[in-house]
């Protein structure tokens, strides 16, 4: 008996069918969906690191090498978002990879959408002035920052534009580390050492911050003096004076 | 009538005789298995390092009751010859992997037209005596790490063009190249080795 009268009465004695069509359409767009939110995600997990990158303060990791353990825990964020990136970009890979899509196409698509979405982000921060939110959101999402009890308000000196009175919308206790929301703009950093809360500190400008139609650049300013003006119910006011350039 | 009837289903295309299949006419199936099953149980016996012809009808017969199954999912669009010799490198992938401690020597009666082709192909003949020199390919074949050697089988045995090797594969058209110049020159290094 030849092999396709053994293969035929098998098929036959087994009552083996061919799988429905619709079974290899489901799992085809399944499959798709699949890479394409995984290549979004991609996309979106490495416009948020390069954004990151882009406004963390590594000088303050290079003065405070002592305290280097201390202070790599505020940017673990930065390399889970590195090793996600990677991940989801593998998993995509591999998946086109298999399939009778092919991967170069995909790739090429793929990442092309990674460097969309990655100017998108730069994009939409830079003129929606969410900077410096935009990152504090993200690492308060995962539970590495912890908002200090109520919104505190607190009042300053800028060197351009005076007093200025702004509330705090997040506090690190690890980093020490404030977001500091001023009307519209919400372009501070406020850092303050730990031992001289009250003390000294100094204000970290995001170089996106515009005073009088200036970007005033990455700069920060060392504020000594801090005293605290008021104190009713849950607001304090905090009064920045003798300010310099750092 | 039998005979115009043999000539009408033999003029048939592949994907013809698919689309007669899908429409349940389980007969025409018998034309996919006459039409290929001399060329896959070559592949299948000069890939698997195998062994019994027992166990490569048993292999033959399973990758056509999986093509049958999965008659669904072959685009018509692609070439069929691609499509049943991709199932059939990869059920034998895996039936190799369940099979790795098995004790499993490779067949090398069955290469005799690959090794003309690739002997001429690596011009080895100023160094070797040809006959010596086939004895010694089949050797170095069996040596020669599989994705090589499946590449070679593809190119120099089945005659497929690298864009076939690559669907069947799903490797890349350049690595198909380079697994074919880096194959060549392993075969190369064993067989100076040996002489």
């Amino acid at each position: 008996m030849d092999i396709s009268s053994k293969v035929l009465i098998k098929i036959q004695e087994k009552n083996i069918k061919p799988i429905p069509s619709i079974y290899f359409k489901l799992r085809k767009y399944f499959w798709f969906s699949f890479c394409t939110i995984t290549i979004l995600l991609a996309g979106f997990t490495f416009g948020h690191f390069l954004f990151s990158l882009e406004i963390s303060d590594f000088t303050e990791l290079i003065q405070n090498f002592q305290n280097v353990g201390e202070i790599l825990d505020s940017y673990v964020f930065l390399f889970f978002t590195v090793i996600i990136f990677f991940g989801l970009v593998f998993i995509a890979y591999k998946i086109f990879r298999s399939s009778d899509y092919g991967y170069k196409y995909p790739f090429l698509i793929a990442f092309s959408l990674v460097f969309l979405l990655s100017i998108l982000v730069g994009y939409v921060s830079y003129y929606t002035d969410l900077n410096t939110n935009f990152y504090i959101n993200a690492l308060a999402s995962n539970d590495m920052l912890q908002e200090y009890e109520e919104k505190r308000l607190f009042k300053t000196y800028h060197p351009y534009r005076g007093v200025i009175v702004g509330i705090v919308s997040n506090y690190d206790i690890k980093s020490n580390m404030l977001d500091l929301n001023i009307g519209r703009s919400k372009n501070f950093k406020v850092y303050i050492k730990k031992d001289t809360f009250y003390n000294k500190g100094y204000i970290h400008l995001n170089k996106y911050l515009k005073v009088r139609g200036k970007y005033l650049g990455n700069k920060s300013f060392e504020a000594t003096n801090i005293q605290e003006i008021s104190s009713r119910k849950m607001h304090k006011m905090i009064d920045f004076v003798n300010y310099k350039y750092r | 009538m039998n005979s115009k009837n043999n000539k009408e289903t033999n003029n048939l295309t592949d994907e013809e005789i698919v689309k007669s299949v899908r429409n349940g006419n389980l007969n025409s199936f018998r034309l996919i298995i006459q039409r290929y099953q001399n060329k896959l149980s070559r592949y299948i016996k000069s890939l698997l390092i195998s062994s019994t012809k027992e166990e490569i009808e048993d292999i033959l017969q399973e990758v056509f009751i999986l093509a049958y199954k999965n008659i669904n999912s072959f685009n018509l669009n692609l070439k069929f010859s691609t499509w049943i010799y991709r199932i059939a490198h990869n059920h034998t992938i895996n039936y190799s992997k369940k099979q790795k401690n098995k004790n499993l020597n490779f067949n090398i009666d069955d290469l005799d037209d690959m090794e003309n082709l690739l002997i001429s192909d690596i011009d080895i003949k100023g160094e070797l005596e040809l006959e010596h020199a086939k004895m010694e390919l089949k050797k170095a074949l069996a040596n020669l790490n599989l994705k090589y050697r499946s590449v070679l089988i593809l190119k120099y045995f089945e005659d497929k063009s690298y864009d076939e090797i690559s669907d069947i594969l799903k490797i890349p058209r350049n690595t198909v190249g380079t697994f074919i110049n880096r194959g060549k020159k392993k075969l190369l290094e064993i067989l100076r080795d040996v002489l």
